[in-house]
């Protein structure tokens, strides 16, 4: 049951990550700088980790990045959100067990997913286009932009998972789950 | 809430990338300052600037389409390009030795060099 539940959960944020993927890319948000983005689908990865622990927090970005390309279509731009989610979403996976310990805030936790995104997709970008002065050139910016960013999709989905632990069969699911993970 | 560890973190990120932003920004203005096209990793066109110059446009076949470049009193800018985001056209313009506009989809680069930055052009690469 609880599984199944956990199913349900998961496989509704992946919509909810699709969603935002997509409406983003189609919008097309570019911050002041080139390359500048929200990341707004990062609240659906920090939520499923803040839920269910890491493992669903990368199959949640890694399925968000699959179905975007289905609907977007772009290679180029699916190698590079690819890249960004699956890194970012491992050092927040890290950064999880500190919090955990209660050795970082959950914003903190956020930053560096957002900051790790960024790096990988910078990394990414200067292979493909065989530079790496591209590196030293936006990583800066790209790095002091991720504290603003990062700041916004950690709030956002505290707020969101402060609402979600309202839910019975939520946290239901999330309690099942943790007695399975320690028998 | 914040522990110390939060702090070192935030401040660590935003000292490093202040770094960096400053370093850009100080760059030595004082020398030949040159336009640089790259497509594909391989140098397509190399303008030097001069004050006084006639407008020059460049069109560059790329990996997809066609880059549109415009140099004009010593800076450049992507004017039309094939790619699909045009984060290229949205850069701008670039005036100063070290920035560059990147067409990632299109795989081109213009980037502004200069004489002066010369040796760390040869230490990056």
């Amino acid at each position: 049951m609880t599984k199944t539940t956990k199913l349900v959960y998961l496989a509704l944020l992946i919509t909810f990550a699709v969603v935002i993927h997509t409406i983003e890319s189609a919008l097309g948000i570019t911050l002041a700088i080139p390359g500048a983005k929200l990341g707004l689908a990062n609240i659906i990865t920090l939520l499923a980790i803040l839920l269910y622990g890491f493992k669903s927090g990368m199959i949640v970005s890694v399925m968000r990045c699959a179905i975007g390309f289905l609907i977007i279509g772009n290679p180029f731009t699916f190698s590079l959100s690819l890249s960004g989610a699956v890194f970012s979403t491992g050092i927040m996976g890290l950064a999880f067990i500190f919090y955990k310990k209660g050795l970082i805030n959950v914003l903190t936790v956020s930053i560096l997913g957002a900051g790790a995104h960024n790096l990988a997709q910078v990394v990414i970008a200067s292979l493909i286009i065989q530079n790496v002065e591209l590196i030293t050139f936006y990583l800066p910016i790209l790095l002091l932009i991720s504290i603003p960013t990062g700041v916004f999709t950690g709030l956002s989905a505290t707020y969101l998972y402060k609402l979600i632990n309202k839910n019975y069969m939520i946290t239901q699911s999330m309690g099942d789950l943790k007695n399975e993970t320690t028998k | 809430m914040f522990t110390r560890l939060d702090y070192i973190i935030w401040i660590g990120i935003i000292v490093l990338a202040l770094g960096g932003v400053l370093y850009y920004q100080q760059i030595d203005v004082k020398g030949q300052s040159k336009i640089e096209i790259t497509v594909d990793g391989e140098v397509y066109d190399i303008i030097p600037l001069t004050r006084d110059m006639e407008d020059v446009s460049r069109e560059v076949q790329g990996f997809i389409g066609t880059t549109y470049i415009e140099i004009s009193g010593s800076r450049a800018r992507v004017t039309y390009s094939d790619c699909p985001d045009k984060i290229c056209v949205h850069s701008g313009w670039i005036n100063k030795p070290g920035q560059m506009i990147v067409c990632l989809p299109n795989r081109v680069i213009v980037q502004m060099t200069s004489d002066m930055e010369q040796d760390i052009d040869l230490y990056t690469n």
